[in-house]
């Protein structure tokens, strides 16, 4: 392939890049505009970086007004009038007022709220009878107590490799409780793959239908750990279920 | 005496409780004629949308990564990767990597042993790790430049596959993170990815696979 035809093949690719790059400008000169907040306290403490062991080098006077330029988990960096940059802690910036002069509340992105989030995402890591199981679960929140979630297992077994690919519906009774218990159901399938040393063992595919109950509880704001039980019911063929128990415990945060 | 001034009680609670529903009825009726009075003056104010400007949130970064990787039994390679970490609080953050390598076993060849099919196979990983920054702080550059840094340390769960073999690894570690600007990371990392049942050479045993990286991350 000679360079004019690689040109040409990519020529639409630049074409996209164009495009993007050019949006990607507009979009960042329209937001040059930042959000002005005005200190209602008697001081807004800066700090030097976006955690609480950087040191405290400037405040700012109850009244004066500034800039909220980016945001890093739970800090906000500020711009003062005299064009000081520094960190401060969301709890405090939730202190300040709007233009309008609202109080404002920073949900979204770094909530720390643990109810009313809509998605989870999490990892785990278990067994699935003698095997091990890592597995990774994108949960989607109805409401507080009940989700629909999405999981994906592999496990990397001694004579085979297996993965699994299921849809649950996870009912949550209690998630305001410390340790809040859930049972879930779900459905999906199960591949199978011996391992390349086993000839003449074939590749085999399953439905899944599986019961769990489990526990979460919450680490730190949006973050959490979770343990749960799952029984599946593998349906390998018209005369065989196959019961596979697995136990897993993991981590995951709301988005 | 004291009848009368009881019958007047009763008449007077008597003439209020007649008098109540007309009183309701008479507010009723002033506020019917308010309605269909227009308004004289309409105030010529229009309502201003504010709506609040994003804040630029950063709380995900992309590593690219290279280093080496030693297998125990088989010796070092060059291993390259990308890892996708998204920070919770200051304190937490989860990762999800990705990592190409390969494995061979000339030390064995040498005495004309073959552990593979051939004698450089490929091998890749992946893994799924919780990080906690330990202690937080700062660098300094001279008298001018600070650049914030972490330590932290990571656990998780992953897997490698070389000669269609997948391998479940417990991994542990920790690293140096330092923000050279706000939005690039410089890491570099120490893990130690642990299989339990390697039967690569017969019997079953715990191996130590040391992984040591250096790599360039962007936060977006």
């Amino acid at each position: 392939m000679d360079l004019r035809s690689v040109v040409r093949l990519i020529q639409p690719a630049i074409f996209l890049l164009l495009i993007f790059f050019t949006h990607v400008s507009a979009v960042n000169a329209a937001e040059d505009q930042y959000l002005r907040v005005q200190v209602t306290e008697p001081y807004l403490e800066m700090y030097t970086g976006p955690g609480r062991g950087f040191p405290r080098f400037n405040s700012v006077e109850r009244g004066e007004w500034v800039e909220v330029i980016s945001r890093r988990t739970d800090w906000f960096e500020v711009r003062t009038r005299k064009g000081k940059k520094g960190w401060v802690k969301r709890a405090e910036l939730e202190k300040t007022r709007s233009m309008t002069g609202s109080q404002l509340v920073f949900g979204g992105r770094g909530d720390g709220d643990f109810l009313g989030r809509r998605i989870e995402l999490g990892f785990v890591a278990g067994v699935l009878e003698d095997d091990p199981l890592i597995g990774l679960r994108a949960a989607w929140y109805l409401t507080d107590g009940i989700a629909l979630e999405g999981a994906f297992s592999h496990v990397p077994g001694e004579f085979s490799r297996s993965f699994i690919y299921s849809a649950n519906l996870m009912m949550q009774p209690y998630p305001e409780w410390k340790y809040s218990p859930y049972v879930s159901l779900g459905a999906g399938t199960i591949e199978n793959e011996p391992k390349g040393t086993l000839i003449g063992v074939p590749d085999t595919d399953a439905t899944v239908w599986s019961a769990a109950v489990g526990v979460r509880r919450q680490i730190s704001g949006k973050f959490m750990f979770r343990l749960e039980v799952r029984d599946h019911q593998a349906l390998v063929n018209s005369f065989n279920n196959q019961n596979l128990l697995e136990i897993t415990a993991g981590v995951s945060f709301f988005y | 005496m004291i009848i009368t001034t009881i019958r007047h009680g009763v008449v007077t609670l008597l003439l209020l409780m007649l008098c109540s529903p007309v009183a309701v009825v008479a507010a009723e009726e002033i506020e019917d004629s308010l309605e269909d009075v227009e308004q004289v003056v309409v105030p010529e104010i229009y309502r201003r949308d504010v709506k609040a400007p994003k804040i630029d949130a950063r709380d995900f970064e992309v590593t690219a990564y290279v280093g080496i990787l030693n297998m125990e039994d088989f010796g070092g390679n060059a291993v390259g990767g990308l890892r996708l970490a998204y920070h919770i609080t200051e304190d937490f953050f989860m990762e999800a990597g990705f990592g190409a390598s390969e494995i061979n076993d000339d030390s064995f060849r040498q005495f004309g042993l073959n552990v593979f099919p051939s004698s450089q196979e490929s091998l890749t990983y992946y893994d799924l790790m919780v990080g906690y920054n330990v202690l937080p702080g700062e660098f300094f550059w001279g008298e001018n430049y600070s650049i914030p840094s972490a330590l932290y340390i990571s656990a998780g769960a992953g897997s490698m596959t070389f000669v269609d073999e997948d391998f479940f690894s417990a991994n542990f570690g920790f690293g140096v993170r330092a923000l050279i600007t706000q939005a690039i990371s410089v890491h570099i990392d120490l893990r130690d990815r642990v299989i339990f049942d390697s039967a690569i050479l017969g019997d079953e045993k715990i191996t130590n696979n040391l992984e040591f990286t250096i790599g360039l991350g962007v936060f977006f």
